[in-house]
């Protein structure tokens, strides 16, 4: 035998499919979980949705001497939802910073790229996981508690009469559907930043001002242009006019159109996914 | 016959104006080899460039026969023990070595299996359940060690192993390391302290400034270094009429003098006057107790080099 073959020792075990990046997701996941401002902002994020649902408790005269009479009248309609969902944008923009801006600008920080990209994990599968993680984690402050809104309103019915899933049924996808879009467009935008960042805290603050100024910007060349399309540009009005065409309301004073808001948003994922994944990329042959 | 474990042609790093490697060639079997070279010399650039996570500027770095570029699956036959410590502190040693094994790809229960197994490998089974926060910089190191050889790999590229660790601890990785080549696995180790590679392997790497200086033994080392003197330690019980007679030979560089008993030669060409004083003594023209090469230490040879 050739003194350099070790093809008979070669490993067999096989991947699978998937592996690293679930595996880089629980890590990410846990180690978020772990930190008690993490609990902290997530047990906030909750805060609107239960307001809602001790709103729509009261209103439905579920409480003895409250509630008009004869039982239930109030109901949440697309626009409640939208005004949720848009109290949401708030926490979702502190819990983001807080979690996601460290994700993977710390792993850079302490050298764990070496531990990670000296395995068999590819930076698709890294970039991935963490992707993941924070979706995850976004969704459970913006989509969830929206989702059980939905459910508590549907199923608060005076007795006798049948829950109001069917009837309702329609405004699930939406709301899952915009609770999705806003976490992962805001997940990619953070770990963007935390990509091309030296620290966590770098990445918050560059996030911040990101967030802080694209509205304002917006906001002066929608005037400068006299054009509501160009408002799109700001975070905030972007949103706010995907929110109001997925639950079919007129669009708000001076909103850009929801093909700009669309764009806009496709734009500047395609925009974050590019700088994340050039920013994070193990092997790479200069010739 | 087939692919070295590692081959490296033509490699070069650079930093803007900085050269941290510079034309790099290297093949490397199985055993322990170490990577030696003072601090600076580029020898984490050349592992870190190795094992992908850092671009070369020039020329290719194979693994098993493949190009290290884009092949991710490579790395499960490989081990890295980086030098800068990596942790994620808030994690136990055992859910650290278990979270790299998972990213492995292996299943909850072998990962843990496999943990366990590398934990207690390097002595730390006591350990695995403690905070990584908690732990000695030379428990870290194990650590770290650990989770390089969870998955039997074929190549171990260990960075500075030993650094932080206590004398016992460092004899017993030594060990573990030595173990590791006797098994047929491919290690290769950097230090900048001589010693410790010294007494694991006799095969060694030479880095300077970015560049491969020397390869193989100490004597192949030494050989590369015709032009640099060499100093023999010779005790005689007559050392004037010693020092007289070899400083009229042509390879000599110099004599000196060292107390009542002890002559030092400079030669480059230590095995011309090492053959003279054998037949010298012989013939009864010089007296000769003992003959030594003070310089075929690495330690010697590092400063030679590094001068």
């Amino acid at each position: 035998m050739p003194v350099y073959d070790l093809a008979y020792r070669r490993t067999s075990f096989d991947r699978k499919i998937g592996g690293g990046l679930w595996a880089v997701a629980r890590r990410s996941l846990r180690t978020s979980l772990r930190s008690r401002w993490t609990k902290i902002l997530f047990a906030l994020g909750w805060i609107p949705a239960l307001g809602a649902c001790a709103f729509l408790y009261i209103q439905s005269g579920a409480l003895a001497g409250f509630g008009p009479p004869g039982g239930r009248s109030f109901h949440f309609q697309p626009n409640q939802y939208h005004l949720l969902l848009n109290w949401s944008r708030f926490f979702l923009l502190v819990f983001a910073v807080a979690v996601g801006s460290g994700a993977i600008a710390e792993d850079r920080r302490h050298y764990a790229f070496e531990l990670y990209f000296s395995r068999p994990l590819t930076s698709l599968e890294y970039v991935g996981g963490k992707f993941l993680a924070l979706v995850g984690l976004l969704f459970a402050i913006t989509g969830l508690p929206a989702l059980f809104v939905w459910l508590f309103d549907a199923s608060l019915v005076p007795e006798g009469e049948p829950s109001r899933f069917g009837e309702t049924a329609d405004l699930l996808p939406r709301l899952g559907g915009y609770g999705l879009v806003l976490s992962a467009a805001t997940a990619l935008f953070v770990l963007a930043f935390s990509a091309n960042s030296r620290s966590g805290r770098h990445a918050a603050i560059f996030f911040a001002i990101f967030f802080v100024l694209s509205q304002p910007v917006a906001e002066m060349l929608g005037q400068i242009t006299g054009s509501d399309a160009v408002r799109a540009l700001g975070y905030w009005r972007c949103f706010e006019a995907i929110s109001r065409e997925v639950f079919e309301l007129p669009r708000g004073f001076h909103g850009p159109p929801f093909r700009a808001a669309a764009a806009v948003l496709l734009a500047a994922c395609a925009l974050a996914a590019f700088a994340l994944r050039s920013a994070v990329r193990p092997t790479r042959v200069v010739r | 016959m087939s692919a070295p474990v590692l081959e490296v042609s033509g490699l070069s790093r650079w930093y803007g104006e900085v050269i941290a490697l510079s034309d790099v060639s290297l093949r490397l079997g199985p055993g322990v080899t170490g990577l030696l070279g003072p601090n600076g010399a580029g020898k984490s650039t050349l592992l870190r460039t190795v094992t992908g996570l850092l671009p070369p500027s020039l020329g290719e770095a194979r693994l098993f026969g493949e190009p290290v570029r884009d092949n991710p699956r490579l790395f499960r036959r490989v081990g890295f023990c980086p030098e800068a410590d990596a942790f994620w502190e808030d994690l136990t040693a055992l859910e650290f070595v278990r979270t790299l094994a998972r990213l492995h790809g292996f299943g909850a229960r072998e990962a843990r299996e496999r943990s366990l197994r590398a934990l207690d490998r390097v002595g730390l089974a006591d350990r695995a359940r403690k905070r990584i926060a908690g732990l000695s910089h030379g428990q870290r190191q194990r650590v770290k060690f650990a989770q390089a050889i969870l998955h039997d790999p074929d190549l171990l590229l260990l960075d500075e192993p030993f650094n932080g660790m206590d004398p016992v601890m460092r004899r017993q990785t030594m060990d573990l390391v030595r173990s590791l080549g006797e098994e047929g696995r491919a290690v290769l180790v950097s230090s900048h302290i001589l010693y410790e590679v010294e007494a694991l392997t006799d095969r060694f790497l030479l880095l300077l400034r970015g560049r491969l200086r020397a390869e193989g033994g100490i004597e192949d080392i030494r050989g590369v270094l015709d032009d640099i003197p060499r100093r023999l330690v010779v005790h005689t019980p007559d050392p004037r009429r010693l020092a007289g007679a070899a400083a009229g030979k042509e390879t000599v560089l110099g004599v000196r003098r060292d107390g009542a008993s002890r002559v030092t030669i400079e030669t480059t060409r230590a095995d011309e006057v090492l053959r003279w004083l054998t037949s010298a003594a012989a013939s009864g023209e010089v007296r000769v107790e003992e003959v030594f090469a003070a310089d075929e230490d690495l330690e010697s040879l590092f400063e030679m080099l590094v001068r």
